[in-house]
């Protein structure tokens, strides 16, 4: 339904000309004295004041009710406007409504897939670093423990030879050990059992000693293991070879030769740390550094008498 | 209660499930998405590592420790309040700190011996409340953690936030209602919303059994598979062995006969197994292999003078246990080949006598400061728990075989920090591999925290659907004088007394309810004349509304009943049958006369209690 310039609906019929009026009914007049008068002529004879009242007021009549049916009509389509222009509003507003509700779900889709991302990329700890953890475990057990016992049938005391420089000798030997069967970590052993028996052979150790034999048949087969492990996991990891042992604290290492633990220095590296890669690299074992002990201060000359 | 048509389930967007423990604790999280959904899939981050000197033997957890000023205010958590205590007490603790440790079953008045707690310090002598407040700080600690690790996983500063998450706390499956109750208050006060559906408490035995449902473990046995849980054969039995630090907790399920939905599990047993937890080898280790080398009187004296080092000794006999690798003998028996050596602190070591130290350097091959345990004293100190853990767990398989023929596949799960020990998975599957099936997951450790995780991600996986509304319609009902409000009063043309708008019950807030369940009840019909019949439909928080008119109760539709076929004939022969037909997200009621057979159908919405998604049309996010 189409809407008229003036707003009247052209459609039911409704225009009203209230500036003219039928003129079947009666052409005003002034009289001399200004009000209205009977018309000069009506062309009808014997017509009264009563009857011209009567149809002033039927006129009165129907043109107030032409006035209230348009008030009406104009009412009722404000009405329409009005019902029209709040659907729309609450159209727009449940548009709305779906728009906020497919932003927030777009939002949760970036909330979610943040940390997929950090878990992918090793920000966020996961199942990936859980197995890791087992493996670094597992390597610091294979160093402190079965290397560290392996170690003393294959460099028995020599000749003279005091606790300390012992101590030291045997370190040395497990920490060349460390880099034989662990480095490089993500990768599967390189080398063969034999091969590394040769070596320390070659360097003057017993390894034709039984019990070396025994248990480095099970330190080897253990090591590849973990490689094997490390190798199949999602972020590599790796031993941390570029650390200088000088400049470690003491929360940043553990001991080798725990007695000197309260009073010596890191000296050298037994065993790096297991470092995992990804976005945000964890160090999951802390070096293994042989302590020397602190020498003694030397205490200062007393001054000489004046 | 507003329309519980139109209140949307909560509809978290992160889980986080925290495990409890009497040693140790940790925390575990996902996010919820369609992706997610697929368990096999499901990305769990779990909170960032606490090392104890280079690595944790509580891994994956931090310890339950907590450590308090002079004031009682805390100030340290986990392993960092045992290396401040022990920095401290070695100053003698001049500043009155307090340290408690081993105290979530002290929540218990009859706690068992097994996980007497440790209260030192200013904490000595502690009570129940204080207990509370040490859990609700812990809590609170882990808490807070939480969000500020789920907080730095956002995406260019997008992140998940607190009212997100539904949380979930792991409890011991012999804990009672006041003891959960007591749990939910000290989470209430660790700042952990603890509304029914943002709070979840899960059993740790139900939780480890998920964990081993969903996800690959290996059977134990000559060749060790990879294998699952299987609770998808009704009737079948299996017992979650649960090896902790302090005790071995064993609970025993049945599928439930009558199929896999709705309440999966039947507990059909709990055993305390009592003080077998890896925590009493150590005390083994101490009483047979230390008072050996030091001599008891010796090791008495040096317990008292030198309690650090003892104790430093037991962590590295800790240490050295948890990897422990033993290896198959011909006949099956698992054995250890070999020896253990641990360093003994140097104060210790000075303060042996000359010949003990000469002894144990002569069994290191030269090496001084470090006691060698051969490998029968290992195999010996270990035979003295495990034993009894096998014996526990034949008497309780004894009790649940007796309660019945065995129905489907026996199967026993291994799970816990314990379970961690070669030496006891191979002692367990030699005992009883040839009989049941033994499984252990990948990673026993986190079996009950993991479990927890997908429990709160989809509570249905042990509880199934449960609604969260009481549901009913409206009718009359037989007027109960006394009871009924005089205003609701109405004869019937068979002249019965009746009351209007009464509640009728069709399924209660809180009950498990089945995909494609129905419920069907029955109304008579009046009046005589009557030729259609309207039935309101009505939801109430309510656990036992009696009038549709309550505060609470509302009308979520309206089935309009065909009873053209009974017109005119008493009340006793217009019988009409009503069937609640329960879809995914929808309850189809229906109506049907008995006379005619005509049938008549509504829809209304069903909201489920811990709905992952929430209500359909109801829900708000995430639908």
């Amino acid at each position: 339904m189409g809407y008229g310039s003036d707003g009247f609906d052209q459609d039911d019929g409704a225009q009203r000309d209230f500036t003219a009026p039928d003129s079947r009914w009666f052409r005003r007049q002034d009289g001399p004295d200004g009000r209205d008068a009977a018309p000069a002529s009506s062309g009808r004879k014997g017509v009264s004041q009563r009857d011209l009242e009567a149809v002033r007021q039927r006129l009165r009549a129907e043109i107030a009710a032409d006035v209230q049916r348009q008030i009406e009509s104009a009412a009722a389509r404000t009405d329409r406007r009005l019902d029209e222009v709040l659907a729309a509003v609450r159209g727009l507003s449940a548009r709305l409504e779906a728009v906020a509700r497919n932003v927030d779900s777009l939002m949760d889709a970036l909330r979610d897939q943040g940390v997929r991302d950090a878990i992918d990329g090793g920000r966020a700890t996961s199942d990936f670093h859980r197995r890791h953890l087992d493996l670094a475990q597992s390597y610091g057990r294979l160093v402190q423990q079965d290397l560290r016992m392996l170690v003393r049938p294959l460099c028995p005391r020599l000749d003279g030879e005091g606790e300390a420089e012992l101590a030291r000798r045997r370190a040395m030997v497990v920490g060349e050990l460390v880099m034989m069967l662990f480095h490089p970590l993500d990768q599967p052993v390189a080398v063969s059992q034999e091969d590394i028996v040769a070596e320390l052979r070659d360097h003057g150790l017993a390894t034709g000693a039984v019990q070396f034999r025994a248990q480095f048949d099970a330190v080897f087969r253990r090591a590849g293991e973990l490689r094997d492990g490390v190798a199949a996991l999602p972020f590599t990891a790796h031993l941390d070879t570029g650390v200088d042992p000088a400049a470690l604290r003491a929360d940043q290492y553990q001991p080798w030769n725990r007695e000197l633990a309260d009073t010596g220095r890191p000296e050298f590296v037994v065993a790096h740390a297991y470092v995992v890669a990804g976005d945000r690299p964890q160090a999951l074992t802390q070096p293994i550094v042989f302590l020397a002990p602190t020498a003694p201060a030397v205490p200062a000359a007393p001054a000489a008498a004046s | 209660m507003g329309d519980p048509g139109r209140q949307g389930t909560f509809v978290p967007k992160v889980v986080v499930a925290i495990d409890f423990g009497t040693h140790g604790s940790g925390f575990a999280w996902a996010t919820v998405s369609n992706l997610q959904d697929i368990t096999n899939h499901r990305y769990i981050a779990y909170q960032d590592f606490k090392g104890s000197g280079g690595g944790s033997s509580s891994y994956p957890k931090d310890l339950t420790a907590v450590l308090v000023d002079g004031h009682g205010t805390p100030r340290e958590f986990g392993f960092k309040a045992r290396e401040r205590w022990q920095s401290e007490l070695n100053q003698g603790n001049p500043s009155g700190f307090g340290y408690a440790t081993r105290f979530k079953m002290a929540l218990r008045a009859d706690a068992p011996p097994s996980d007497v707690p440790r209260y030192l310090g200013s904490l000595a002598g502690a009570d129940r409340q204080v207990v509370r407040k040490l859990i609700a700080a812990y809590l609170g600690n882990v808490h807070r953690t939480a969000l500020k690790e789920i907080e730095a996983t956002g995406y260019r500063g997008i992140s998940f936030t607190a009212d997100d998450i539904r949380w979930c706390i792991t409890v011991p499956a012999i804990w009672r209602d006041s003891e959960k109750r007591a749990m939910r208050e000290a989470a209430a006060a660790a700042g952990i919303p603890t509304g029914e559906e943002r709070l979840l408490l899960v059993s740790e035995p139900e939780a480890a059994a998920v964990y081993c449902a969903l996800t690959s473990g290996t059977l134990l046995g000559p060749q060790r598979p990879e294998s699952r849980l299987d609770v998808d054969t009704a009737g079948s039995r299996f017992m979650v062995v649960d090896c902790g630090g302090g005790t071995v907790d064993i609970t025993s399920y049945q599928i439930r006969t009558e199929g896999v939905t709705g309440d999966r599990l039947a507990e059909i047993g709990i055993a305390d197994g009592g003080p077998l937890g890896s925590a009493y080898i150590n005390q083994h280790f101490v009483d047979t292999v230390l008072a050996d080398r030091f001599g008891a009187q010796e090791l008495k004296a040096l317990t008292a003078s030198h309690p650090r080092e003892i104790a430093r000794l037991e962590d590295r006999w800790e240490e050295w246990k948890v990897g422990l690798h033993s290896e198959t003998a011909p006949d099956g028996t698992p054995t250890i080949v070999t020896p253990c050596d641990i360093e003994v602190p140097g104060r210790l070591w000075e303060a042996l006598a000359p010949a003990t130290r000469q002894r144990m350097t002569e069994q290191a091959f030269g090496d001084p400061y470090h006691l060698v345990v051969t490998p029968e004293e290992v195999v010996a100190v270990h035979e003295s728990v495990v034993g009894p853990i096998l014996d526990t767990i034949e008497r309780q398989r004894r009790l649940v075989l007796d309660g019945g023929p065995v129905k489907g596949v026996d199967q026993i799960v291994v799970v816990g920090g314990f379970a961690r020990s070669t030496y006891l998975r191979d002692r367990i599957a030699q005992r009883f591999g040839a009989e049941v099936k033994v499984l252990i997951p990948q990673d026993p450790a986190v079996a009950v925290l993991g479990g927890a995780v997908h429990f709160a991600y989809d509570p249905a996986v042990i509880w199934g659907r449960r609604s969260k509304y009481t549901y009913g319609y409206e009718c009359s009902m037989s007027y109960r004088d006394g009871i009924d409000p005089k205003g609701k009063r109405h004869v019937t043309e068979e002249g019965e007394e009746m009351c209007a708008d009464r509640f009728r019950v069709v399924v209660k807030r809180g009950e498990t309810v089945r995909v494609d369940e129905v419920v069907d009840t029955s109304l008579r019909v009046t009046p005589r004349s009557s030729r259609i019949f309207e039935i309101g439909l009505f939801a109430t928080f309510s656990d036992d509304p009696q009038y549709t008119t309550e505060d609470g109760c509302e009308r979520v539709g309206t089935v309009t009943a065909d009873v053209t076929g009974s017109v005119g004939r008493p009340s006793y022969e217009r019988l009409l049958d009503i069937y609640y037909a329960f879809g995914g997200t929808e309850i189809a009621v229906e109506t049907r006369d008995r006379i005619s057979d005509v049938r008549r159908k509504a829809t209304i919405e069903f909201t489920e209690m811990y709905g992952r998604r929430g209500g359909a049309s109801g829900g708000k996010a995430g639908s």
